[in-house]
C-alpha cells in the first residue's frame, strides 16, 4: 500500500471521526430536549395526581394509574416525583409505600445482583434514599461479600444509614474492623454516615467503642459520638478513654467532653486537667479548648502556663479558653504580657482582639471592682505598646463614654511607659 | 553543501511526520480515556452524597485565598461569589498584593471592614504585610493589605493567614460556582490515600450573564477571541487533565481554582515567589517530593465543580498570557530537569516530564519552523505537492477532530451551553481555529522560548481583561 494511500485513509478516517462526533452531538441534543420535555410534562402531570390520591386517602385505591414499566418516562417521573416526596416530612411515609406498591423496590433490589458496578451502586443507592426498611438485610449481604469494592462499600454505609435502622449500624459496625484494615472505607465516610442513624445510635456506638481495642474505631466512633446529642454515658465513654495510650483517642475524648457544657451532664474536670501536660500538642491544645468550654476556673493558672507553650496552636487555644472565662483570667494573661516572650505577648493580644476581650476590658474600665479595673487597664496598656491599639483607637472614634475617653487618652499616652 | 541542505531539510519534514504522528497518537489515547472515564463519573455523580457532605460537621473547613493586584474593577464581584458558596465551613482571604489602583478602599468600603491587629505568623516569608481588616458581621472574610511581590508572593501570604487544614486558591476575576467548591472536596473526603491538591474545570465567564451572586444565563461571548479560549478550554480541561487524572500524572492544575491540602504544602515551604507559573511549579513540586520520599499520595482533577474565569478579548493581552504560561512551563521544566528519564520518579520522571519537553515545551517550535521548511522544501522541489497538500489536510482535520471532541464531551456530561446556536457556534469555532488562532499560538508559544533562552523571565501582566460579561439587574 502506497504512503498517498495511507494518508488518504487516515484523513478520511478523521472525517468520519469529526462527523460521527458532530451528529452524536446533535442527535443526543435532539433527543434529550424531546424526552425532558415529556419527562417535564408527565412529571407535572402526576405530581398533582399523586398529591390528590395522598390527600383524599386513596393512593391505594388509584394505584393503578401509576404504575408503569421500567425504562419508561412515566416510571422516571414518578421515580422523581416519589424522591422530592420523600423529603418533605408530610409525606416521607406515603413515598416510601409507593416506591414499594409501585415495584420500585423490588425493581433496584434486583440490580443488586448486577456485575456492572455503576448500576449496582446506583441501585443500592436508590434504594438508600427510598429509605427501604426491607432491604436492609440484602444490603447488609453485599456489606460483608463485597470485599474489594471501595465504592460498593461507600455506598451501601451511606444507604443503611438513610435507611437509619439500628440492625443496620450492627452491621456496619460488625464490619468496621474489616473495612478499616483493608481500607475499603475513609473514616470521614464512616463518621459522616453514622450520624445519620440519629440519637439511637448512641449506645450501639458505645457498645461497641468498648468491644474494639483497636485504636481508629475508637477514634472514629468518640468522633461520630460528638456529633450526635450528647449524653451522660458518652461523656462516661470519653472519659474511660482519657488514658488511652493512643494521642487521637485522648484528643477525640475530649473534643466530646469539651461539649459537656449543660447542667445535665456531670464531667469530672480533673480527669482534664491532667491531660494540660499532655507529650503531644494536640491533646494539650483540645484540652485546653475544652477546660475553655468549660469554664474551669481553677484550670486558669495551668491554662496560663499553656500560654507559654511551644506549640503556637495551643498557645492560640489557651489564650482563647482564657479569654472566655471572667476577669480571673486577667492575671493569667498580665503575667505573660509582662514576660519577655514577644511571640506569646503578641499571640495573648492578638485572641484578646479577636475573641472581643478587649471590648470587656474597656468596659472594665469603669468597673466598681478596683482591682479588675486596674489589671484590664494595665492589659490595655500593655496592648497598646505592643501595636494592638485598635481597639482603643476604635472606641476614642465611635464610643460614647467620655469618661471613658479620658481613660483610654491617658493609657495611649502611658503606653510608651510600659 | 547544497546535497547536506537537502538532506537537512528532507529529514526534518520525515522528522515533523513522526513528531505529529506520536504526538496525536498520544492525544488520542488522552481522549479515549477521558470518554470512558468522564461517562463513568457523570453516572457516579448520582450518588456521591454532596448534601450530606455540606450539612456534615466533619466536612473540613477551607480558606478560599484571592490574591488581588490591581482589581478593583472586578474584586468585589469575585469576593461576593466566594461568600457565596454553599459549604459548611470556609473562609475568604483576600490578598491586596500593593495594588496601585483603589482595590483596597473599593474592598474596605464594600464590606464596611476596619483594621484590626492580627499577628501575622511569617512561617512562609513574604513582602511585609501592611494591615489586617475584618468585619465582625462577616466573620469569614479577612483582608490583608501587603507590600508588593507576585501572586506565589500573596498566596503564601494567604497561607500564613489560613486557619484551614485545606486551602483553595482562586484567580480575583474568577467566579465560583455554587456548589464547587463541595463538589471538589468530595473526592478528598472518599480516598484513603491523601490528596494533596485537587483541580476544577475552569470556563470562560465572558458572555455569561448573572444576578447577584448567581449564574442566570451561560452564554457564548461575541468576541471572537473569546470563543477560541471557550473551545480551547473545553478541550483542556474535558479531555487533556481527565486523561492524565487517570494515571495520576497531573503536572498543571489551574491556578485558578485549586484545592490544597496545607500541611502538604506547607511542609514544601509554599509557593516559589520567582516562579512565573507558581500553579505549575508547587504541583511538580508535591509530585517529586511524595516520589522521592516514596509516600502514596495522588493529585486529582474533577471535571464537574466549576470556576468562571474571565479571558483576554484582546490579542495583546492573549499574547502577553500565552506567552507567560510557556515561560512558565520552561522554568518549571528547567527547575524541576533532574526528574527527566529518572526511574527513581516513576512515570513522572519517565514519561510525563518528557512529554512535556518534548511536546509542550518544543511542539510550537516545530511547529513554526514546520510552517516555514515545509512550504520551502516545496518551493525547491523537494517536496512532493500532493504530500503537503495531505499533510496539511490532516493536520488540520485532526485538530478539527479534537476541537469537536471536546464540544462533544461537554454535550455528553455537563451541557452548560444549553441554546442550539451555542452548539453550531462551538462546532464552527472548532473549525475556524485551526486557520490562524492556533498558529498564532504557537508562534507566541515559540516567542517564549526564545525569550527564555534569552534570559527574558518576567511575569507579562494580563491588564483588565475587559469581559463582556452582563449582569441582570434586579427586577429586570
Amino acid at each position: 500500500m502506497s504512503v498517498k494511500l495511507i494518508f488518504i485513509i487516515i484523513i478520511l478516517s478523521v472525517l468520519s471521526l469529526i462527523l460521527f462526533f458532530v451528529f452524536l452531538s446533535i442527535w443526543r441534543r435532539v433527543s434529550h430536549n424531546k424526552k425532558y420535555k415529556e419527562l417535564d410534562r408527565q412529571k407535572e402531570l402526576y405530581r398533582e395526581k399523586i398529591l390528590f390520591a395522598i390527600e383524599g386517602g386513596k393512593v391505594f385505591q388509584q394505584i393503578i394509574d401509576f404504575r408503569s414499566s421500567p425504562k419508561t418516562i412515566k416510571w422516571q417521573a414518578i421515580e422523581d416525583i416519589l424522591f422530592e416526596l420523600i423529603d418533605e416530612i408530610e409525606y416521607e411515609e406515603n413515598a416510601r409505600e409507593l416506591f414499594d406498591w409501585l415495584d420500585y423496590v423490588a425493581f433496584y433490589e434486583k440490580k443488586l445482583e448486577s456485575k456492572n458496578v455503576i448500576r449496582k451502586a446506583t441501585a443500592i443507592d436508590k434504594l438508600g434514599k427510598m429509605s427501604s426498611k426491607s432491604s436492609m438485610k440484602k444490603l447488609l449481604e453485599i456489606l460483608a461479600n463485597e470485599k474489594n469494592n471501595v465504592e460498593i462499600i461507600s455506598v451501601t454505609i451511606r444507604a443503611l444509614s438513610r435507611i437509619g435502622l439500628i440492625e443496620g449500624l450492627r452491621g456496619i459496625l460488625e464490619q468496621l474492623s474489616d473495612l478499616l484494615r483493608n481500607s475499603l472505607i475513609s473514616r470521614k465516610t464512616i463518621e459522616s454516615s453514622v450520624i445519620n442513624f440519629g440519637p439511637a445510635a448512641v449506645p450501639v456506638l458505645i457498645e461497641y467503642g468498648r468491644k474494639y481495642d483497636d485504636p481508629h474505631i475508637r477514634a472514629s466512633i468518640l468522633e461520630a459520638l460528638s456529633d450526635l446529642p450528647l449524653t451522660q454515658s458518652s461523656c462516661s465513654f470519653a472519659s474511660e478513654n482519657l488514658k488511652n495510650s493512643e494521642a487521637e483517642v485522648r484528643a477525640k475524648s475530649l473534643i466530646l467532653l469539651g461539649l459537656s457544657n449543660t447542667a445535665a451532664i456531670t464531667v469530672d474536670p480533673d480527669s482534664i486537667l491532667s491531660l494540660l501536660n499532655d507529650n503531644v500538642w494536640f491533646v494539650r491544645l483540645q484540652a485546653a479548648k475544652a477546660l475553655g468550654n468549660l469554664k474551669v476556673e481553677k484550670a486558669i493558672g495551668m491554662l496560663g502556663n499553656l500560654l507559654l507553650d511551644e506549640n503556637w496552636q495551643v498557645r492560640n487555644t489557651a489564650s482563647r479558653a482564657l479569654a472566655s472565662m471572667n476577669d480571673a483570667s486577667l492575671d493569667a494573661f498580665l503575667k505573660i504580657l509582662k514576660g519577655e516572650d514577644q511571640y506569646a505577648r503578641e499571640s495573648v493580644c492578638e485572641e484578646i482582639e479577636r475573641t472581643n476581650l478587649a471590648q470587656r476590658l474597656i468596659e472594665n474600665l469603669d468597673s466598681n471592682d478596683r482591682m479588675v479595673c486596674e489589671k484590664s487597664k494595665e492589659i490595655l496598656k500593655y496592648m497598646s505598646y505592643l501595636g494592638f491599639s485598635t481597639p482603643l483607637l476604635e472606641y476614642l472614634k465611635n464610643g460614647d463614654g467620655n469618661r471613658l475617653k479620658g481613660k483610654i487618652y491617658m493609657i495611649l499616652n502611658g503606653a510608651e511607659a510600659v | 553543501m547544497k546535497g547536506l541542505l537537502t538532506s537537512l531539510v528532507l529529514g526534518f519534514n520525515y522528522f515533523v511526520g513522526v513528531y505529529y504522528g506520536i504526538f496525536n497518537f498520544l492525544y488520542t489515547i488522552l481522549l479515549t480515556i477521558s470518554l470512558f472515564v468522564i461517562l463513568r463519573y457523570i453516572k457516579r455523580i448520582k450518588y456521591i452524597p454532596f448534601t450530606d457532605y455540606r450539612n456534615s460537621p466533619k466536612t473540613p473547613p477551607v480558606s478560599l485565598i484571592i490574591p488581588a493586584f490591581n482589581e478593583e474593577r472586578i474584586i468585589i464581584r469575585t469576593i461576593r461569589f466566594a461568600l457565596a458558596v454553599d459549604y459548611s465551613a470556609f473562609e475568604v482571604i483576600v490578598i491586596n498584593d500593593g495594588s496601585k489602583d483603589k482595590t483596597l478602599e473599593t474592598i474596605i468600603d464594600a464590606f464596611q471592614l476596619n483594621k484590626i491587629d492580627l499577628v501575622h505568623r511569617n512561617f512562609l516569608k513574604t513582602k511585609p504585610v501592611r494591615g489586617f481588616y475584618y468585619n465582625p458581621e462577616i466573620p469569614n472574610l479577612l483582608l490583608v493589605d501587603k507590600e508588593r511581590g507576585n501572586k506565589a508572593d500573596a498566596l503564601n501570604c494567604g497561607i500564613n493567614v489560613s486557619r484551614s487544614p485545606y486551602f483553595c486558591s482562586v484567580d480575583a476575576d474568577s467566579f465560583l460556582d455554587r456548589e464547587a467548591l463541595i463538589r471538589l472536596i468530595a473526592p478528598i473526603l472518599e480516598s484513603n490515600v491523601p490528596i494533596l491538591a485537587c483541580g476544577g474545570v475552569v470556563r470562560v465567564l465572558n458572555g455569561v450573564t448573572f444576578q447577584n451572586t448567581t449564574i442566570r444565563e451561560v452564554n457564548l461571548p461575541k468576541n471572537t477571541l473569546s470563543m477560541f479560549q471557550v473551545v480551547e478550554y473545553l478541550r483542556a480541561f474535558l479531555f487533556g487533565r481527565v486523561g492524565w487524572d487517570v494515571v495520576n500524572s497531573l503536572l498543571i492544575l489551574s491556578g485558578a481554582f485549586t484545592l490544597f491540602n496545607k500541611a502538604a504544602v506547607l511542609e514544601l515551604g509554599g509557593y516559589r515567589p520567582g516562579n512565573i507559573s507558581e500553579d505549575m511549579e508547587i504541583i511538580v513540586r508535591l509530585h517529586r517530593h511524595y516520589l522521592k520520599n516514596k509516600k502514596p499520595y495522588r493529585i486529582k482533577f474533577v471535571s464537574d465543580p466549576i470556576c468562571w474565569t474571565e479571558v483576554p478579548e484582546k490579542i495583546r493581552m492573549l499574547g502577553r498570557q500565552r506567552r507567560r504560561w510557556q515561560l512558565g512551563l520552561m522554568q518549571t521544566i528547567f527547575q524541576h530537569r533532574a526528574m527527566i528519564f529518572n526511574p527513581r520518579y516513576g512515570k513522572i520522571g519517565m514519561f510525563v516530564i518528557p512529554y512535556y519537553v518534548f511536546f509542550e515545551m518544543v511542539g510550537p517550535l516545530v511547529e513554526v519552523l514546520g510552517y516555514i521548511i515545509v512550504p520551502l522544501a516545496y518551493l525547491f522541489g523537494l517536496l512532493n505537492f500532493e504530500f503537503l497538500i495531505l499533510f496539511l489536510i490532516l493536520a488540520i482535520f485532526f485538530g478539527i477532530f479534537l476541537s469537536t471532541a471536546g464540544i462533544f464531551l461537554e454535550e455528553l456530561t455537563y451541557r452548560r451551553y444549553p441554546k442550539w446556536s451555542n452548539l453550531f457556534r462551538l462546532l464552527l469555532y472548532g473549525v475556524y481555529e485551526n486557520f490562524g488562532y492556533r498558529q498564532i499560538g504557537s508562534l507566541w508559544r515559540t516567542q517564549a522560548l526564545f525569550q527564555y533562552v534569552m534570559g527574558k523571565r518576567e511575569w507579562e501582566y494580563v491588564k483588565g481583561k475587559g469581559a463582556s460579561f452582563k449582569e441582570k439587574e434586579k427586577g429586570k
